[in-house]
């Protein structure tokens, strides 16, 4: 149990690779199942934690940052990623600049059949949006965030990052 | 009726170095009475997302000083970012809700605010 415990993805190794990536801001939803990672993250000096009222937001408030010179990294969960697809295409899409989302894949497992709707469309979501996106649940994955950092930048598009475990060790309250 | 023109009109003299951020119809007629173009900026794309952007803007760049022609029919959409700016405190973002007459044309294309006539 223990080994598998420190297999997860830890909330500290996504704030490792957000410092990595240049990144300044994070434009999140706060809510009570990533209270610990958002504690950490304001923790850090050289990052600045904004948090928004909807998700929409977040990729309005990123692309100001952006075009002012800042490195944003939209966090923010799957069923908000589906209500903000007018924000994405207008302010993500069509800007043309890169930019990582991190998304929580609410409802996903591999494990067993999937009945939250939530992560049966994200994918499907991410598709018709034409987002690249990866998966990451431990943190031998965390190698993936970078990629979507290069593939961001190197295609001028947004990439997302996939966290398929966002419900064990980002809230520790 | 107090015509977007000639808000920006009252306007223009006193912008001094600011950097003018508009959106939507009203804001096309800002274009024939900026005297400054290279400060303009346009960061509009989603309706009701153009005050998120400024907000991400002033804060990458506090030294500038932000203004921001919105529509009320837009801000009407996003009214949450009111709480986001509450939250962050950027120093020089001025936001303009603009209203009335530019609603009329809003409503035409979203139905989703309250009709004034």
């Amino acid at each position: 149990m223990e080994q598998q415990q420190a297999a997860l993805l830890q909330p500290e190794t996504l704030v490792d690779e957000f410092k990595k990536n240049g990144v300044t801001h994070i434009v999140t939803i706060p809510d009570s199942e990533t209270n610990y990672l958002y504690e950490l993250m304001k923790e850090q000096d050289w990052l600045d934690v904004i948090p928004a009222s909807r998700e929409g937001e977040t990729f309005a408030i990123a692309l100001g940052l952006i075009v002012g010179g800042k490195v944003p990294v939209c966090v923010i969960q799957n069923t908000g990623m589906m209500e903000s697809g007018d924000s994405i295409r207008g302010m993500a899409l069509d800007s043309g600049f890169p930019l990582v989302m991190l998304v929580g894949y609410r409802g996903w497992n591999r494990h067993g059949v999937i009945t939250d709707t939530a992560a049966k469309y994200t994918e499907t979501f991410l598709h018709a949006m034409g987002v690249n996106y990866y998966l990451v649940e431990h943190d031998d994955d965390a190698l993936r965030i970078s990629i979507a950092f290069e593939e961001a930048k190197a295609t001028k598009r947004p990439v997302a990052v996939l966290v398929g475990d966002e419900y064990h060790g980002f809230n520790r309250i | 009726m107090f015509d977007s023109e000639d808000m920006f009109r009252a306007f223009q003299p006193h912008r001094g170095e600011s950097i003018v951020m508009v959106t939507g119809t009203s804001g096309r007629s800002w274009m024939d009475v900026t005297t400054k173009p290279e400060r303009d900026l346009s960061l509009q794309g989603a309706m009701g997302q153009t005050t998120s952007a400024a907000l991400g803007f002033a804060l990458s760049q506090p030294g500038e000083r932000l203004v921001l022609f919105d529509s009320e029919g837009a801000l009407l959409m996003n009214l949450g970012v009111l709480a986001t700016i509450a939250g962050k405190k950027p120093k020089k973002l001025l936001p303009f809700p603009d209203g009335q007459r530019v609603l009329r044309h809003h409503r035409r294309t979203t139905g989703a605010q309250c009709p004034r006539y």
